[in-house]
């Protein structure tokens, strides 16, 4: 079953807010990108049916509030059809809208009927002017998952899209390597989005001591999804205040994914290439995660050329997969024939995920 | 029909930790990673204990590895491949010679079969991982 609901959270952050208030004008925007989104599907649909206009009755996405913190909204994300079609057009609607706006780039032929459709002119019409009367002292951080990005206005009343590393919240995944109890510290690799391999302090609250040491002395190499907020006044940058820390099974495929794109940091030497490729593979890694719902989670290795290889176990079956290209082969050891799959496409997700499952009771 | 005394040898094949996930062997250990060189080197656990070719792969070869993982030799006859009990470039050294297997795919096929016959038969106390 794919997702069929996302909570995004908009959270404002800056003077406006500090007294966990939400000023009213922003909720017009809010209203606003809901009603863009709503749109927007109904552009997508009508693009993939090959028609003029959406049909009689079409139903798209249904875009609530649901809940109100300190100066954060959660907003929540459906479909109005719960079969495959209004499922698929919801996700593809928040894929498409959100990554444009996040300016991390939008390759349509991952969205099936949507090949060779380009949605920027929509988007930028029907989003045009949001969060302009945003204050110059606020930001508003748009959150979903593990993406995270922050819209603040710049001079000139254009709203700008800034990297999630410029707010001083942070969520990681990486190795712990190093621990002081005494000073409640421990030190965490990883690679951030740049390509670089970075470290960073992480100070932790008593209450998580005995978890993380436990975890400690049962294993070698301890993984971790943390997220913090960098500690302001603090002598390094890259000191962190822990917020929440998540011990990572050793089968956590983001975690895993996170250990290939280490491996592979030592082969690809250009920090450009690096971030394109770590891209590739965290969004790989979503995808396994979540919009292919098989829960027979396979074993992930990287081979010479840094394109994966994954094992089932119980059901002798590898795939490899084309990092650049997203070509999948799927290799069975009981029949001769391989099947090739396009992983941009849904439908190679779903036959891929239904020939992994056959046989391990695991769907 | 009389039995090959060789098939009762256990290989043995070191394990990069690149290829390991929780305990677990990628396939690739156990297939040729290029199309010039066809052949997988394995050691004779008739003539060396696993403890002793993980120090000789570690220690006098220079290479890495997290641990030993063993095959039966029957199994790797069955599989179509052939072994060189060769001896080279050390006494322990055996050649598995994939060069009958067409195309790569092919030859993950058969590498994933040994995988799932493999144990390991040896692993150090501490590996120097991430901590």
């Amino acid at each position: 079953m794919q997702d069929i609901e996302r909570d995004m959270t908009l959270h404002f952050k800056g003077i406006d807010s500090e007294d966990g208030t939400l000023p009213m004008e922003y909720l017009e925007d809010i209203v606003r990108f809901g009603k863009a989104l709503k749109a927007l599907s109904k552009d997508f649909y009508v693009h993939k049916i090959g028609k003029k206009r959406a049909p009689a009755g079409f139903k798209g996405i249904d875009f609530n509030m649901s809940g109100l913190n300190v100066g954060s909204t959660i907003v929540n994300f459906k479909p109005l059809n719960y079969d495959l079609v209004g499922i698929r057009l919801a996700n593809d609607t928040f894929d498409i809208v959100t990554r444009h706006l996040s300016g991390i780039g939008v390759n349509m032929s991952d969205y099936e009927g949507l090949e060779g459709y380009n949605p920027s002119e929509q988007i930028e019409e029907k989003c045009k002017g949001l969060w302009s009367d945003l204050d110059e002292r606020v930001s508003l951080m748009f959150s979903n998952g593990d993406r995270e990005y922050t819209f603040s206005r710049k001079r000139g009343n254009k709203t700008s899209v800034k990297d999630e590393e410029k707010s001083d919240e942070i969520n990681i995944i990486g190795s712990v390597y190093e621990m002081d109890c005494n000073s409640q510290k421990f030190k965490v690799q990883f690679i951030d989005d740049n390509g670089n391999e970075k470290s960073a302090s992480v100070q932790f609250d008593f209450n998580d001591e005995p978890k993380i040491i436990e975890a400690l002395s049962n294993r070698s190499v301890v993984k971790v999804r943390i997220s913090g907020k960098h500690l302001d006044g603090a002598k390094n940058p890259n000191s962190l205040g822990l917020r929440d820390i998540e011990l990572l099974s050793p089968m956590d495929v983001a975690g895993r994914l996170e250990d290939i794109i280490k491996s592979a940091s030592k082969n690809i030497k250009d920090k450009k290439q690096l971030s394109q490729y770590a891209a590739r593979i965290r969004s790989l890694g979503r995808r396994i995660a979540s919009d292919y719902s098989c829960n027979n989670a396979p074993y992930i290795y990287l081979d010479p050329d840094n394109n994966l290889e994954l094992e089932w176990e119980g059901n002798g079956y590898v795939l490899t997969i084309d990092i650049e290209s997203m070509h999948a082969v799927l290799i069975s050891i009981d029949d001769r024939h391989d099947l090739e799959l396009d992983l941009n496409e849904t439908r190679s997700w779903e036959k891929l995920c239904e020939l992994v499952s056959d046989g391990t009771g695991s769907q | 029909m009389e039995q090959d005394p060789s098939e009762g040898i256990l290989l043995m094949r070191l394990v990069n930790p690149d290829w390991d996930q929780n305990g677990v062997p990628s396939s690739q250990a156990f297939r040729p990673m290029n199309d010039r060189d066809l052949t997988v080197s394995f050691y004779n656990g008739d003539m060396i204990t696993p403890e002793d070719a993980y120090n000789h792969f570690t220690g006098e070869l220079g290479n890495k590895a997290i641990y030993v993982v063993g095959v039966p030799t029957k199994v790797i006859l069955e599989l179509g491949l052939k072994v060189d009990f060769n001896g080279v470039p050390y006494p322990s050294h055996v050649n598995v010679d994939f060069s009958g297997i067409e195309g790569k795919n092919n030859r993950i096929r058969i590498a994933k079969q040994i995988k799932e016959h493999a144990h390991i038969v040896y692993k150090p106390r501490l590996y120097d991982g991430a901590l």
